[in-house]
């Protein structure tokens, strides 16, 4: 897939000044399963951006492949401009990148565990101990400082990863499922950390399977499926991207009994639902056998009374089932 | 009470068992080594007085060593892995008593090690054909070597169930294994000492002596390979003597024991950590500010945390000194000349020795670790080469062998004649290079294989490097020319450089998984 096939490209065009991460033309397989088919997308600078997809998409394997831990196989991949294959370690030096597991040194201390990053970088005592203290300071973990990793419960660990993954000040953050596993508090605490990180400047990429999530945190997304982006751009783009038949939303007058199977049996109507928790319908066309003004036409025509009509805005979740497929590979 | 749940972890891991290739390339591999004995035998005949019984004793010292391989790291985490992994819970609520799991443990492991010797008897009555040994003895050998894997089976099993750690049951194992082989001498040393300075009886001695005969004789060491033993010539004892009995007996008690104490010792599952060891005593001081991360964190982290820091290193010092202090001091009284050279020879030789076992127990598990805990992408994600942390990570064991070095130092110091001779031998004779590429080529072999199993590195890693040695030394003798040298070396070397190859691969590709 290139970029004119993506869905929401003008929106990406008309962000993007330089991106953080540029990705074109990326397949990956694993002995003989193709875990990415063709990749394309970017990420713009400074940017919170969203990375979506069910279980086994390939997101990890994309977010690995932009960290370097795994080289790609077909396609280029750029950070910063910075080519991931040939200019390794200065892609390294400008990103961090939080696992979706907890791969921590869990018998060292919080704050020994930060110093050993941070000398592991390559910076000073002075420089060690300034940063430790503000990457505790923004992850409200410097009451805790003292405490074994072990000890902390699941969220504090989360934070003492993406505290971590500061330590060297990256110009790119890549959080794998970071809010997998916590509780709603923990959660929304998270979020903050990482709306606080981007109105400093940082480049953040989140991987999630739950696109609602995301939602009002990130500016934009990739959708990824199967190993092929599904969509890429703004949220909004998202909500207003149309599905393969333009869907409207008809609200009628009183309750539809015998005209729903009518409305659903007319020429041109590809798709019905009601819509849940009203007398809502939601009423897809096929528009070679049928436009708006014919559908409310034949609406009427059965006898339905009409009390609101336009076109349907999906949700956000409605979005993602529609954008990627039943099932597992 | 033995329901089928009881034996349904039997029965799915020996279908897991039967169905990988490995098992069975193993077994193959066994036979075909046996084989490979025989016929170097064979076309050497004119140099052996008992052919059969030489080739046959060979044959069961490798079957000796697995075995003792096969308890330090196959049996004695048996129970513990699952602990590790938290899956014991899940095997619980699954129906399966303490039992059912004890057997669907160790069971499929003992079968699998009786499989390996079974495999083998047919070829072994080959020896016969040579001479010097009969269908009784080596009847008799399979037996003692049989009930020997029931009892480390068992051992494994206790072990592995009182504790907590695959590591802590590996030392346990081997303490308890040298203690059953080296014990019994040490308490006859230290009994003839006393006698000697007639603070005990001759008679205590002789029952002491006594007591501890029925110790060493529950091993094959001394059931096989004494002059007695089933190996010796004319051998005529039962199939089921007091070695294979007390085995068998040690075996199912310690079975019994493990079952007993199961539920006491799984009740809470416990989030196993990486240990933090003497560390612990730090933590206040570097949270305080006072001690800090080195400039070397690499470094700094494997000192601290894989070899125990200074701490460590400080009571290893203390406990060389005492150790080799009270051994001048008894080499003193034995000896009245050259006391100077003979202890600092002790010294040197001990400290040697000291060095030569830690080295490779650090080097497996200096990545085994990272890999252990998921930690090793963390690692790789540095803006430094795969090579750059291999490196400090080496620089992070070196200290800890400083106390060593250090004795070693003072051998040297009041020996320096003996330092020049082992000097010279080792680098200017063909033996000398001949060891140093073997032990080499094992420390390779050693973090190699460090990086695909879970457990065993260290003691497979030698095995692969005694087996192809010990058939070196019997092709060739104790004394091989320098041209038979030159293969060995070789190998060692090259295949020392692909170990190296190898290893930057896999730890480059084991950071994506």
């Amino acid at each position: 897939m290139n970029d004119r096939d993506l869905p929401g490209e003008q929106s990406t065009q008309q962000v993007v000044v330089q991106p953080a991460i540029e990705l074109s033309g990326v397949a990956h397989s694993f002995r003989s399963f193709k875990a990415l088919l063709d990749v394309t997308f970017q990420v713009p600078l400074q940017s919170l951006h969203g990375f979506v997809g069910p279980n086994g998409a390939g997101k990890t394997t994309v977010l690995k492949l932009i960290c370097t831990l795994l080289k790609p196989q077909i396609g280029t991949i750029r950070v910063f401009g910075l080519d991931v294959r040939t200019e390794l370690t200065e892609v390294r030096r400008r990103l961090g990148f939080m696992p979706d597991h907890f791969s921590m040194y869990r018998q060292m201390t919080v704050y020994e565990y930060l110093d050993f990053f941070a000398a592991a970088y390559g910076l000073s005592l002075d420089q060690r101990t300034r940063v430790i203290a503000d990457t505790l300071e923004l992850t409200d973990m410097g009451a805790r400082r003292g405490d074994l990793i072990n000890g902390l419960s699941r969220g504090m660990q989360q934070r003492v990863g993406l505290a971590r993954v500061l330590v060297n000040d990256p110009d790119l953050l890549l959080l794998d499922e970071p809010a997998s596993g916590l509780d709603p508090r923990a959660r929304i605490e998270l979020m903050e950390i990482l709306r606080a990180l981007r109105s400093m400047g940082k480049t953040i990429v989140i991987s999630s399977h739950i696109l609602t999530e995301l939602a009002e945190l990130c500016d934009s997304v990739t959708i990824i499926d199967r190993g092929l982006v599904k969509y890429c751009g703004s949220m909004e783009g998202l909500l207003d991207h149309e599905a393969d038949y333009p869907t409207y939303r008809l609200t009628p007058g009183q309750p539809l009994n015998g005209q729903f199977d009518q409305l659903g049996e007319l020429p041109g109507v590809v798709g019905l639902e009601p819509v849940e928790g009203s007398q809502d319908v939601r009423i897809a066309i096929d528009p070679a056998l049928l436009d708006s003004n014919g559908l409310l036409r034949a609406a009427m025509d059965l006898g339905i009374t009409i009390a609101k009509f336009g076109p349907a805005q999906r949700h956000l979740n409605q979005a993602f089932m529609d954008l990627t497929e039943k099932g597992v590979r | 009470m033995l329901g089928r749940q009881t034996f349904a972890l039997v029965e799915r891991s020996l279908r897991v068992d039967t169905r990988l290739k490995r098992t069975h390339f193993v077994r193959l591999a066994f036979a075909g080594l046996i084989l490979l004995l025989l016929a170097q035998v064979q076309i050497g005949i004119n140099r052996y007085s008992t052919p059969g019984r030489d080739v046959f004793e060979n044959i069961c010292w490798l079957n000796f060593f697995l075995l003792n391989l096969a308890g330090l790291s196959f049996f004695s985490t048996a129970i513990t892995e699952e602990k590790e992994e938290m899956t014991l819970g899940l095997l619980r609520m699954a129906g399966i008593g303490p039992l059912g799991v004890l057997l669907g443990k160790v069971s499929p492991r003992l079968i699998s090690a009786v499989l390996l010797l079974s495999v083998q008897l047919p070829f072994t009555f080959l020896a016969i054909t040579l001479g010097g040994v009969n269908t009784h003895q080596i009847l008799a050998a399979y037996v003692a070597l049989l009930t020997f894997a029931v009892m480390l089976a068992g051992l494994g099993a206790f072990v592995s169930t009182i504790c907590e750690r695959s590591n802590v049951a590996v030392s346990i194992t081997t303490g308890v294994l040298a203690a059953l082989y080296v014990g019994p001498h040490l308490v006859h040393k230290l009994f003839e000492g006393l006698e000697r300075k007639e603070w005990i009886l001759p008679e205590t001695l002789r029952r002491v002596d006594s007591m501890l005969a029925y110790v060493e004789g529950s091993t094959p060491w001394i059931s096989l390979f004494s002059e007695r033993g089933v190996l010796s010539t004319n051998f005529a004892g039962p199939l089921l003597g007091y070695q294979p009995v007390v085995d068998l007996v040690a075996g199912t008690c310690f079975l019994g024991l493990a079952w007993a104490m199961f539920d006491v010792c799984t009740r809470n599952e416990i989030r196993v950590a990486p240990a933090r060891g003497l560390m612990a005593l730090f933590s206040k001081r570097i949270t305080a500010g006072g001690n800090r991360v080195w400039t070397n964190a690499l470094a700094w982290k494997d000192f601290n945390f894989l070899t125990g820091g200074t701490i460590a290193a400080s009571i290893k010092l203390v406990s060389y000194i005492i150790l080799m202090g009270s051994m001048a001091v008894l080499i003193a009284r034995e000896l009245r000349s050259d006391l100077k050279d003979s202890i600092g020879a002790t010294l040197m030789l001990s400290m040697l020795t000291a060095l030569l076992v830690e080295i490779p127990i650090y080097l497996s598990r200096i990545f085994r670790e990272e890999l252990r805990w998921q930690t090793w992408p963390d690692l790789v994600l540095l803006p430094h080469s795969i090579g750059w942390l291999v490196r400090n990570k080496l620089l992070g064991i070196l200290p800890t062998f400083i106390p060593a070095a250090l004795v070693f130092l003072c051998g040297a110091i009041l020996s320096p004649g003996f330092l020049q001779d082992t000097l010279r031998k080792s680098f200017l004779e063909a033996q000398g290079w001949y060891l140093i590429s073997q032990y080499v080529l094992g420390l390779h072999l050693v973090v190699l294989l460090s990086l695909g199993v879970k457990w065993g590195a260290l003691p497979f890693g030698i095995a692969l490097v005694v087996i192809p040695n010990a058939i070196f030394i019997a092709a060739c003798g104790l004394r091989p020319t320098l041209l038979q040298y030159v293969i060995p070396i070789t190998l060692a070397v090259v295949i020392s450089g692909v170990c190296q190859k190898l290893m930057i691969d896999k730890l480059r590709n084991l950071a994506s998984i």
